[in-house]
């Protein structure tokens, strides 16, 4: 975790000026693991301990400071976890500098659907998308079914972020969007991209499925 | 005419007297038995050279003094109000002591009309007074001499008549009964004339003599036969044609002519025809006619100072005092007479009332009232609603008042009819209470008054009509949400697919994609939509109780439902009409206010509930052909409507399979929230790219929408991905979702209307994102 930080802010402070970034970041994670929780603590510092599932995708932004003159401002897209809304993913993380990939420690299963998703993006993002894998809901140890290890190990071995959260006592939520914010390369020239990060992208969620596709040709 | 309400008429005589030795009537009678004025004219007082170029007072003080001193005992019993000399005219009035005190405003004048016209030895002096409130004028000449000259004499009396004047008086009221108020004859700066009184007393040598030679006149004098001369008097023949003193009276001559005399004697001069030279001649204004009376006129032959016997007139004059208290009133009287008959021309009308409350309305619910409109005024009555300095139209966007203007003759009213309907080209601010259900209308009559007519209404708060981009950032019910409830949420930053959407999706997901219904082919029933949206307002979940809708079927809630919208569509085909105890959303009420509806009630609801949308085909033409609803809304536009498939491909492919009007009704929801949407789904701006988009290619369409704000886009794919869903488990055919949705999500930018391209070229659109 420590060497990842490492280089974090070197691209910042090349330049002189203060600059000001807008990234875009994706939530992915099974349904309930806390993904939506871990926004909410982050960017507004509240928690619900019984909150509705997400509808498609929820869009939030927050401020980050990298140092002492250069800001990011993270575009959020927190996405459903429901398996419903799976095919609505790619368009949601195509164009996305980083990505968070949840999963709820008190719960095997979602461990191994976080495991899908780092596949999936690493084989369809973008090639140089950040990712950070959060073991959620640390609040809930004596539940614990995924140990840190292993899920420290399985980042080490995928080259992810590695985090142990928990969206309820606001336990390493900031730690894990500074990190993530900070690991983010930034681009020589000072670009305002704030159009493509805060934006989805339809075409991400057609590609490979051509035979739909002809069917609709009328 | 009221003046004699306003004028006391007093019998007291006034006499004038012009005399040249008055001691002769200065005897010891009682003073009431004196002329209560004295006039005494006098010409040729000074006829030395000097006098023309000197025209000094000392004469007129000197010879004052001396009559003054004729008068005797007399002398006490008058004061003197005003002399005046010009050169030889002299002309001296006094009042009597006893009534010197209704003297006002005396004024003295004079005018020179001898050589050049200018210089005094002919011309006039004259004085005017007001007695009480009646106006008087006293005039002394001394015209042209000659037989000749008749036309000069002529000539001088105009010219004195012009140029003969007093000043006007200040402001003061007008003292004479008899001038019309404002006629500027008693106002400041206007200069009185001779004319501007009641009574004109002209007096003086004015010189006319006989007109011919008659022979021998030496023996008609001795004679005594003078009478038989005054019908060639000048003066009387000059009055007669109108060439000078037209309408001056005289008393009758009695007396022999006054001139010429050798001086010292009762004797005329052989060497001049006798005249009668010295007059004492009278004139009225219009209304005071026959006010002035003759007692006596003579000429008094014991004075032989002077070639002219001296010539006396006792004049009695009806004179006026006002009675101003009797006059304020009639004045007031009649400037509240004017007053009323003004207000008698100004319209006014009775409104049965200020108010007009709507209670509660819902999007897309039409709601009518009434107000009646009386012209109670006297005059016809033009009315119009008016903007207002604040509204550029005569009503708000969601207000239609039928007639907004009109005609009502005297006692005749009419019923204006105010309907209201928030659709989504108004709700917008509505919804989120931006803006309140109320206004101020301003009813302007014509050469009237505003009057000013509330128009109230509570609107419920729905998801329909509400804006996409308030709806992404709503996590509540909307009904129970303040306006800053509503400021709050978008201030938040955060969005999301509204809740509305992902309640009607969840609902057909778990309930109709894997039970062999048909989505999107029927429109369900309008009671149950009117539930949805209540739940969809209200926050509460859509469940089974949805399903197996039987509502419909009751014969009390058709006839609640069918009958009044029936009436409803005879009166305005296009409008769609609801009754107030409906709750539908516009779109779905398009839908069935397309349908024939049939007479008898079951048979209308059977096909409500039953029909197909294609059975809705001819609205456009109602709409178009609906002259009375001038504007067009959002209502007339019904998704999917004209891009049906022959009614055959239906029939066999999804009409033939089995539908639940709870799953119809939830599936036309769902299209109608979209078609409510103030901006659609897609906005305006990005039509155009669409449908050029549907003629190239799914990639075409994608780049098309990469402008699209990312909350739209959100809601967008989470919409397509429901719909793929649908069609991937053979609920509807993309085909079919392509047609309905193309017209809920895209709408023309005003002006543009619609080709049957363009319609095939949105349909290719949505299929392409599908």
């Amino acid at each position: 975790m420590a060497e990842h930080q490492s280089g974090a802010g070197s691209a910042a402070q090349k330049s002189g000026r203060p600059r000001k970034l807008v990234f875009k970041v994706v939530l992915l994670g099974e349904s309930a693991v806390g993904k939506s929780s871990i926004v909410t603590r982050f960017t507004r510092d509240e928690f619900n301990q019984y909150k509705e599932s997400t509808i498609g995708a929820a869009f939030l932004t927050k401020e980050i400071a990298i140092d002492a003159s250069n800001t990011v401002n993270l575009n959020i897209w927190d996405t459903a976890g429901q398996e419903r809304y799976k095919s609505l993913a790619p368009m949601y993380y195509r164009n996305a500098e980083a990505a968070v990939v949840v999963y709820d420690i008190t719960q095997a299963a979602s461990f191994e659907r976080a495991k899908s998703w780092i596949k999936e993006l690493q084989r369809q993002a973008e090639p140089n998308i950040i990712i950070a894998l959060a073991g959620n809901k640390t609040d809930l140890a004596d539940r614990r079914t995924v140990s840190k290890e292993e899920g420290a190990a399985y980042a080490a071995t995928a080259g992810l972020l590695f985090f142990e959260t928990s969206a309820q006592s606001g336990e390493n939520v900031g730690e894990l969007f500074v990190s993530l914010a900070k690991k983010i390369p930034w681009p020589a020239e000072p670009v305002a991209s704030a159009a493509g990060a805060q934006s989805v992208n339809l075409a991400a969620g057609r590609s490979g499925n051509a035979a739909a596709q002809n069917d609709c040709a009328c | 005419m009221n003046s004699a309400a306003m004028v006391d008429q007093l019998p007291a005589p006034l006499e004038v007297t012009r005399v040249s030795n008055p001691t002769k009537e200065a005897g010891q009678t009682a003073l009431t038995t004196l002329p209560e004025l004295l006039v005494l004219g006098f010409q040729e007082l000074d006829v030395r050279a000097e006098a023309f170029v000197y025209n000094n007072a000392v004469k007129d003080v000197e010879w004052t003094d001396a009559l003054e001193g004729c008068m005797g005992t007399t002398q006490h019993a008058y004061r003197k109000l005003a002399t005046k000399q010009l050169i030889g005219m002299f002309i001296m009035v006094y009042a009597r002591i006893d009534v010197a005190e209704r003297v006002s405003d005396v004024q003295a004048t004079s005018v020179g009309c001898g050589i050049m016209g200018m210089v005094g030895n002919k011309g006039a002096v004259a004085v005017r007074l007001t007695y009480l409130d009646t106006p008087l004028c006293f005039v002394c000449s001394h015209l042209a001499h000659d037989a000749a000259q008749v036309d000069r004499r002529n000539a001088q009396f105009h010219d004195l008549c012009k140029r003969l004047l007093f000043a006007g008086r200040d402001g003061a009221p007008a003292a004479d009964p008899l001038v019309p108020l404002g006629s500027g004859v008693h106002g400041a700066g206007r200069s009185l004339s001779v004319f501007d009184h009641s009574y004109l007393v002209w007096l003086g040598d004015l010189n006319y003599r006989l007109a011919i030679d008659t022979g021998d006149m030496a023996e008609i004098m001795a004679r005594g036969e003078h009478q038989s001369l005054l019908g060639l008097d000048q003066l009387r023949i000059a009055m007669m044609n109108k060439q000078a003193f037209a309408g001056f009276e005289e008393a009758g001559i009695a007396f022999a002519p006054t001139y010429k005399y050798v001086l010292g004697t009762s004797t005329y001069d052989e060497g001049r025809r006798p005249a009668w030279c010295d007059r004492v001649l009278w004139w009225t204004r219009p209304g005071c006619e026959g006010g002035v009376r003759s007692l006596s006129y003579e000429s008094v032959d014991s004075v032989m100072t002077s070639d002219h016997k001296p010539v006396r007139s006792r004049l009695e004059l009806d004179v006026w005092k006002v009675n101003q208290e009797c006059r304020q009133a009639v004045y007031l009287e009649v400037l509240r007479e004017l007053d009323r008959y003004e207000n008698e021309c100004i319209p006014t009308a009775t409104l049965a009332a200020n108010i007009v409350d709507f209670g509660e309305v819902a999007f897309g619910q039409l709601v009518r009232r009434s107000m009646r409109l009386a012209n109670s005024g006297q005059v016809p009555l033009e009315y119009s609603f008016v903007a207002t300095p604040s509204r550029p139209h005569y009503a708000p966007p969601w207000l239609r008042i039928s007639p907004h203007c009109g005609m009502l003759l005297p006692g005749e009213s009419v019923d204006v009819g105010f309907s209201v309907l928030v659709d989504e080209r108004t709700s917008a601010a509505l919804s989120t209470r931006a803006e309140d259900l109320s206004d101020i209308l301003v009813l302007h009559l014509d050469r009237g008054r505003d009057y000013f007519v509330q128009v109230q209404g509570q609107y419920l708060t729905s998801v329909y009509g509400m804006s996409l981009d308030v709806l992404v950032h709503c996590k509540q019910a909307v009904r129970t949400m303040t306006r800053e409830d509503f400021e709050a949420c978008l201030d938040s930053g955060q969005f999301s697919v509204p809740v509305c959407v992902w309640t009607l999706t969840d609902f057909l997901s778990t309930y109709a994609l894997d039970r062999g219904y048909s989505l999107f082919y029927w429109p369900g029933d309008r009671a149950l939509a009117a539930r949805v949206r209540e739940c969809l307002d209200c926050g509460q979940p859509l469940d089974a109780s949805i399903l197996q809708w039987q509502g419909s079927s009751d014969d009390h809630v058709a006839r609640t439902v069918v009958e009044p919208l029936q009436l409803e569509m005879r009166q305005a085909s296009s409008r769609v009409s609801m009754t107030d105890q409906t709750l539908v959303p516009s779109t779905l009420h398009s839908m069935f206010s397309n349908m024939d509806m049939a007479p008898s009630t079951a048979e209308a609801l059977e096909r409500l509930s039953m029909e197909p949308w294609t059975a809705a085909h001819s609205y456009a033409q109602d709409a178009v052909s609906d002259e009375e609803e001038e504007e067009v809304t959002a209502i007339e536009r019904v998704p999917g409507m004209e891009a049906l498939p022959p009614p055959e491909a239906i029939a066999s492919a999804a009409t033939a399979a089995p539908h639940d009007a709870g799953v119809d009704t939830v599936a036309t929801c769902l299209v109608a929230l979209f078609a409510s949407l103030p901006e659609p789904l897609i906005p305006t701006d990005l039509y155009a790219s669409c449908i050029e988009a549907g003629g190239v290619s799914r990639v075409a369409a994608l780049e098309a929408l990469e402008v699209l704000p990312p909350g739209n886009l959100n809601v967008l794919v989470y919409l397509l991905a429901f719909l793929r869903e649908a069609v991937e488990r053979g609920a509807t055919t993309t085909q079919r979702v392509a047609q309905v949705f193309a017209e809920a999500l895209l709408r023309p930018p005003p002006g543009r209307v619609p080709s049957e391209s363009d319609g095939r070229m949105l349909s290719a659109f949505i299929g392409y994102l599908l």
